[in-house]
């Protein structure tokens, strides 16, 4: 198998195989991801300031349900896009702490291979790929097994988020879909939010969001984020934290598309 | 246009957060305890704000207490009985469902 031969059309059947293999094994996974879908396409034809071609270009560029939700609120709210960026790197950051524990695995596929995987980079493919490494030795069928499993979880999510911007429309404004982000956001963080360092911080973001609610253009947001961050830091013992920087301690936990 | 351009603003930026571990630490390379830790709780601050903010506040002050709140509820009482994603944003929806046709 040649690095030629990755992404045409004539890619031998064990690789086809592999990727056939690694969707079946994401399908479970991607079923509530194109149920988010959507709710989030859904709220996008409900917004006021986002047309529903951009939200549906936007939803295949930016592949990241959280960030996409941050972003699509501040919006609404009239932000600033220093604020509304600022806030998609922090939601986003989690994905550094992803990439540095996955590019040991990463490291022997070509170039492209990596900047692809990258953008199908989600929490589930994440957890999905370290959870099947072990059992796939070879490096070009685990590739294709990734493609495959990640490929199908962002195909379903953004193809929900079509379908939500198709029908959004016919959805009574009386049903308050905007529920949606809350409870997105609290999925995650009730889900993945184990350690006392993490529930110390969110409570900490939590409150001083409340607390600095009449900062300007959405600023609590991100105030609140450093604010929980930073306290922690400086307030958490050691012995609190999971283990070591990186490898097997910081293996990706299951959230959001 | 306005919208598109944040959009493709915030893609580049995510791609680019994407791969930064990917592109730096594929070497000897690890990543330091310090900043581990703290990108570790970039994720759970900034979820937590958002929700804070997107719950609980509305039009600058403070939601009514109602369907919003409850659905909260009902997805934490959701993940006592399963920890599961899917599961928590299922028994929210439906809460909330269910609180609305109640006229919460």
């Amino acid at each position: 198998m040649t690095e030629r031969d990755a992404f045409s059309l004539r890619v031998p059947r064990h690789l086809r195989h592999e990727f056939a293999h690694g969707a079946k094994e994401m399908l479970p996974l991607s079923i509530g991801g194109a149920v988010f879908g959507l709710a989030m396409g859904a709220l996008i034809a409900s917004s006021t300031t986002i047309r529903p071609w951009a939200g549906a270009v936007g939803t295949w560029t930016l592949n990241a349900g959280a960030a996409q939700l941050a972003l699509m609120d501040l919006l609404e709210r009239g932000a600033p896009w220093l604020i509304i960026l600022g806030t998609v790197a922090v939601v986003q950051a989690r994905f550094a702490l992803y990439s540095a524990s996955l590019a040991p695995i990463y490291k022997v596929f070509p170039r492209r291979w990596r900047i692809v995987l990258a953008y199908l980079l989600t929490d589930q493919a994440a957890s999905f790929e370290k959870h099947f490494t072990p059992l796939l030795p070879d490096p070009v069928r685990r590739r294709w097994f990734f493609l495959g499993g990640a490929g199908l979880f962002t195909g379903l999510a953004a193809g929900g988020a079509m379908l939500g911007i198709v029908i959004g429309p016919v959805i009574p404004s009386s049903w308050q879909i905007g529920f949606i982000v809350p409870l997105m956001f609290l999925a995650i963080i009730l889900r993945t939010v184990s350690d006392r360092p993490s529930l110390m911080a969110a409570l900490i973001a939590a409150g001083v969001a409340v607390a600095a609610r009449d900062l300007p253009y959405g600023a609590n947001v991100i105030v609140a984020t450093v604010a929980g961050i930073g306290v922690t830091r400086l307030l958490a013992p050691a012995s609190w934290y999971r283990g070591a920087p990186t490898g097997e301690a910081n293996e990706p936990r299951e959230g959001t598309p | 246009m306005t919208a598109l351009i944040l959009f493709f603003l915030a893609s580049a930026l995510t791609f680019a957060i994407k791969y930064a571990g990917i592109a730096l630490f594929a070497g000897e390379r690890e990543l330091s305890p310090g900043w581990a830790k703290t990108l570790e709780l970039a994720g759970p601050a900034a979820m937590a704000a958002i929700a804070a903010n997107t719950l609980l506040l509305s039009g600058g002050g403070f939601r009514a207490f109602g369907a919003w709140h409850l659905m909260a509820l009902a997805a934490a009482a959701v993940t006592v009985w399963k920890r599961d994603t899917n599961w928590i944003l299922l028994g929210g929806a439906v809460a909330f469902a269910v609180f609305r046709l109640l006229g919460l």
